[in-house]
């Protein structure tokens, strides 16, 4: 009986012991990446963020120092932690490659303030909130997921500090946030290349969609089915639930109807799960479908004869012959991605990360407003999922590449710009 | 349209059996000790990382010896859990606290797996995939296997319970406990073995699903509940009961798409639960607990 | 005269808390930790009321999270789709949380134990599969955001911080007003029913009644908790509002010390702030954590209050007793 309590009361003081002693150090942004944890806490000892300070409007100097502070919103744990390190992976190769090429802003070194945004939209604006509080950083890469970006722009517009989201939902672009830039292709975009397929290239007649009930799926469902519709094409929606372990009954209405294209806009777990089922329940239609099927995480979760001959509408397509993609994907393999390949997200936050480079060099200090300016003057700025030229809603690419899968490897089909 | 039925039957049955076994298992726990082992979907989860990532990916072993292995492994797992966490948590006053207690625990697993096996999913490529013909129709191998596996399993379970003398010590330490230690059996090992026995059966069912839903983190926790609804609809902490209860809502469920839209398929088993709790809470098959 | 000075040791400690509560946004007020602080009274409410009927009752209710679920969005839906003042949407809230009192209230006078825990579980399940798919409603998975900020009778509250007072007062009120409900009438006779309810009835108290009025107290604190919830984040979505989010308020409950108000909050405290001030430990928190409260349950499951108030004791009948108390009783 004793033993238990003394082991009760050891536990509780390790719990309030660790309420306490770091009540202290709270008020400073803590970056969990190995390597950039020295050098960050190094700096965070001459600018304590808390006490006592407000969030500050626009046009604010980040703290003049040495080092220059990039925020990076992965979503390191929660329901994609998978993808939120390949976020880290790469966003860490980019700064690398930066500063061994002599740094920004006259050989000044770029550190990146890393957090876990839990993949959920409340810890999100946490993370958002953290970095509000740090004088030091200029800017924010991430968050990835729409939700989450519709929840923190309001705060990172409040407190003047420009972040790029790698949200693709089209009402991203309704937000009249002159802080919020958006980096990849969206929703309309790579949704209406699908239907260019499906109208131009396929000649389907009915086409059935498969797609997740997120912010996702029903974007695009929408967008495809608008479009075929306005070429007299049917169109019959199948709604996947999150979650959901079972699409018999979806696969089979589109069976029974007799469509004759399947498009599969869905998050990686159903979207597996349809590509299994179609093929057990016998659809063998043609297939437009959304990235995930081109990136090694998801296509390895199928059987090769589940998704051969799929086409799918990307950001970016790992094989391909253009010579830049080819050293990239090697480098990445080689040094960070141990030994996976570079996809989607790495190929993505790479880019963002290096085009935030390019306007602080632009902007030519840290000054948020002037970084802000900067990227809304983006033109031409190469990157591996197209050329970046911002418009009016703060949005960079209007392309998206088509690839499609054979013998179980997605090579590059073509390029669709957007009108 | 019959070609519809058929397969939406097929897959209502094969899911069923999942349920069922799912069933099965907690109910095995909840009769022998009175627990009610919430992170049970956890330990289906620990089964499916086991064998897939440790034996068949990890050393390359031959399917056979990984299935062998990994219900080794459970059993002992299962057997340790009991005597090291259950037990405490089974003499509590409130039964509440058991229940927050494997809640908890299942966190810690969760966050154990993750930590060994990292957050990526992944599946054994080529395990149990491909198509059964029968005349027109086409279903999942999968589903085949998984609805012969758990007839032998409940099979084999029964004769145990039944006909050996651990099954019949601990069909005794369910009924009666002191009376049961009366009769010099050691209740404490016979709840451990129990518990032991549930975590093979959590085994089989994880190996069974990973064609299924890959494996993944959250690859259980669907089936978890409607576990618990399988128990509640057929009637709670009686295996035939439980039995009856997963199957049925393997089927409604799948049939339910011809009549609801398919995304409200989910919620099926549940409000099957709630209006079987509120109508007849002993279940269909009427077992008072 | 024991029991005048264990009052007052009380009073002494949860006037410290309160300074502690006022002083803090002012010494840390980036908005980061307002609204942490905030999201800790808002846990700190909706557990009060898990307490209540779960601690002092004894009915198993594991469908706070639901709870929170459904007070958020109807404050969200009625300030998006009306832009009204916030009053509407808090009396709105109240309705939703009477009729869902009822609601869950009915199946704990039929089933009890697992099955109620279960049912809640289930009810749980499908509010948040509601919530995540009736995108015309609630905005899928997208959520709900850009509502008005909260308006009472013509004062718009702008900042966190005053938020946060105005939660502030609130819950204490909740606190004192659930610490005198556990000494009160009612509160024995809910824990009669929890401990002994055949008893209840032979007194003439209707246990009907009292399992009626401990789940319409958890909801309507449930409720309560997500309407300011919505009002503080200023955004609603389901991932928030999931099954295993839940998980979190009966650890709170746990490890706090089910039954005891003090336990509440200490639960709230520690569960709410953690994850945040541990960022630090990266991906060994949550086991770290995790494991430490499992701990904590197997070996005093009655929970952090009810270790420090036996603490107490220890130390009074070792001062006062000398020969008579050896310490050794358990």
């Amino acid at each position: 009986m004793k033993i238990k309590k003394a082991l009760a009361m050891l536990c509780t003081a390790a719990l309030i012991g660790s309420l306490a002693g770091c009540g202290g150090s709270a008020e400073e942004t803590k970056a969990p990446e190995k390597e950039t944890e020295k050098a960050t806490e190094a700096a965070k000892e001459e600018t304590t963020g808390g006490s006592g300070e407000q969030e500050t409007g626009g046009g604010s100097e980040a703290a003049s120092g040495d080092t220059i502070y990039l925020g990076l919103s992965a979503k390191i744990t929660g329901a994609d932690a998978a993808n939120g390190d390949r976020m880290v992976k790469a966003a860490t190769m980019a700064v690398d490659e930066i500063n061994a090429n002599g740094g920004l802003l006259g050989g000044r070194k770029v550190e990146l303030v890393i957090e876990d945004d839990q993949t959920d939209n409340a810890a999100a604006l946490n993370v958002a909130n953290l970095f509000i509080a740090n004088d030091d950083i200029c800017a924010v890469v991430g968050p990835w997921n729409s939700g989450q970006i519709l929840a923190v722009e309001e705060a990172y517009e409040t407190a003047g500090i420009p972040f790029m989201g790698l949200g693709t939902n089209p009402s991203l672009l309704e937000l009249d946030n002159e802080y919020c830039f958006l980096v990849r292709a969206n929703d309309t975009i790579m949704a209406s290349a699908a239907a260019n397929l499906i109208i131009n290239e396929i000649g389907a007649k009915k086409v059935g969609i498969m797609y997740t009930t997120n912010e996702f799926g029903t974007g695009a469902m929408e967008i495809v089915k608008a479009a075929c519709e306005a070429e007299n094409i049917e169109v019959l929606p199948e709604a996947i639930n999150l979650g959901d372990t079972d699409v018999t009954g979806q696969i089979l209405e589109l069976s029974t109807a007799g469509v004759d294209c399947m498009v599969v806009w869905a998050s990686d777990a159903e979207y597996v799960i349809t590509a299994r089922q179609a093929y057990e329940l016998g659809l063998d239609v043609e297939v437009v479908a959304s990235p995930a099927v081109t990136m090694d995480q998801v296509r390895e979760l199928c059987e090769p004869e589940w998704v051969e001959g799929w086409y799918s509408v990307t950001d970016f397509v790992s094989q391909q012959d253009d010579a830049t993609v080819k050293e990239f994907c090697e480098r990445y393999a080689s040094d960070y991605g141990e030994g996976q390949n570079a996809e989607l997200y790495v190929a993505d936050v790479y880019s963002s990360v290096m085009l935030m480079a390019d306007a602080i060099e632009r902007a030519g200090s840290t000054d948020r407003a002037a970084i802000k300016d900067a990227l809304a003057e983006t033109k031409g700025f190469a990157m591996l999922q197209g050329v970046a030229n911002c418009d009016d809603s703060n949005a960079f690419i209007h392309s998206a590449a088509v690839a499609q899968i054979k013998d179980y490897t997605p090579t590059m089909y073509k390029t669709v710009e957007a009108e | 349209m019959l070609q519809s039925i058929i397969q939406l039957l097929v897959t209502g049955v094969a899911l069923g059996f999942v349920y069922a076994l799912v069933g099965v298992e907690y109910t095995l726990i909840w009769q022998s000790s009175g627990l009610l082992n919430v992170a049970h979907n956890m330990l289906i989860t620990t089964a499916a990382y086991v064998f897939a990532g440790t034996f068949i990916l990890g050393l390359g072993w031959p399917v056979w010896l990984g299935v062998l292995a990994t219900l080794v492994v459970m059993f002992i797992l299962g057997y340790l859990i009991s005597a090291i966490i259950f037990n405490p948590l089974r003499s509590m006053p409130l039964t509440m606290y058991s229940i927050v207690g494997t809640m908890i625990f299942a966190k810690v697993i969760n966050e154990a797996l993750r930590l060994i096996y990292g957050p990526y999913t992944f599946t054994i490529n080529g395990f149990m995939t491909g198509v059964i013909r029968l005349g027109n129709v086409v279903f999942a191998k999968a589903y085949g296997v998984i609805i012969v596996v758990a007839v032998v399993i409940i099979v084999l379970l029964q004769s145990f319970l039944k006909l050996t003398k651990p099954g019949k010590a601990i069909r005794c330490v369910s009924q009666n406990k002191n009376a049961a230690s009366i009769m010099g059996i050691n209740v404490d090992v016979s709840i451990n073995v129990s518990t032991g026995l549930s975590c093979v059966i959590c085994g089989i069912i994880g190996i069974l699903v990973i064609p299924l839903y890959t494996v993944s983190l959250t690859m259980s926790n669907m089936i978890g509940l409607k576990g618990w609804a399988a128990g509640i609809v057929g009637g709670f902490g009686y295996i035939p009961g439980t039995i009856v209860g997963g199957l049925l809502i393997g089927i409604v469920e799948s049939m339910s798409v011809l009549a609801i839209p398919s995304t409200y398929k989910d919620i099926v088993a549940f409000v099957l639960l709630i209006v079987v709790l509120l109508i007849r809470p002993g279940g269909i098959m009427r077992h008072r607990i | 005269m024991n029991t005048k000075k264990r009052n007052s040791t009380s009073l002494i400690l949860a006037a410290i808390c309160l300074a502690a509560a006022i002083v803090l946004p002012l010494v840390y007020s980036a908005t980061y930790f307002v609204q942490l602080f905030s999201q800790t009274l808002i846990n700190l409410i909706a557990v009060l009321g898990l307490n209540v009927v779960m601690g002092m009752a004894g009915q198993s209710n594991l469908g706070t999270i639901a709870l929170v679920a459904l007070g958020s969005y109807t404050t969200a839906i009625i300030a998006d789709r009306t832009g009204s003042t916030t009053i509407v949407g808090l009396l709105a809230a109240l309705v939703v949380a009477l009729i869902v009192g009822l609601m869950l209230g009915y199946p704990s006078l039929r089933v009890n134990g697992i099955f109620l825990s279960l049912t809640t579980m289930a009810f749980a399940q499908i509010v948040y599969s509601l919530a995540n798919n009736m995108g015309w409603l609630t905005g899928g998975s997208m959520g709900i955001k850009g509502y008005p900020k909260p308006n009472l009778f013509g004062w718009e509250i702008g900042s966190q911080r005053q938020l946060y007072y105005l939660i502030l007062v609130i819950a204490v009120l909740l606190v004192v007003l659930s610490a005198r409900l556990a000494k009160s009438k009612y509160g024995r006779a809910m824990k009669a029913v929890r401990d002994n309810p055949e008893a209840v009835e032979s007194i003439g108290l209707s246990v009907t009644k009292l399992k009626m009025m401990a789940f319409l107290i958890a909801t309507v604190l449930g409720c309560l908790a997500g309407v300011f919830y919505a009002w503080v984040m200023q955004y609603v979505g389901p991932t928030t509002f999931t099954t295993d989010q839940g998980t979190k308020y009966v650890v709170m409950l746990m490890l706090g010390g089910i039954g005891s108000t003090a336990g509440m909050v200490i639960g709230a405290i520690l569960v709410t702030c953690l994850p945040e001030i541990l960022r630090f430990m990266g991906d060994y928190y949550q086991l770290v954590f995790y494991s430490i409260t499992l701990i904590i349950l197997l070996v005093y499951p009655k929970g952090l209050a009810n270790l420090f108030m036996e603490i107490k004791e220890k130390f009074r009948l070792r001062g006062t007793a000398g020969a008579a108390g050896k310490g050794k009783e358990d």
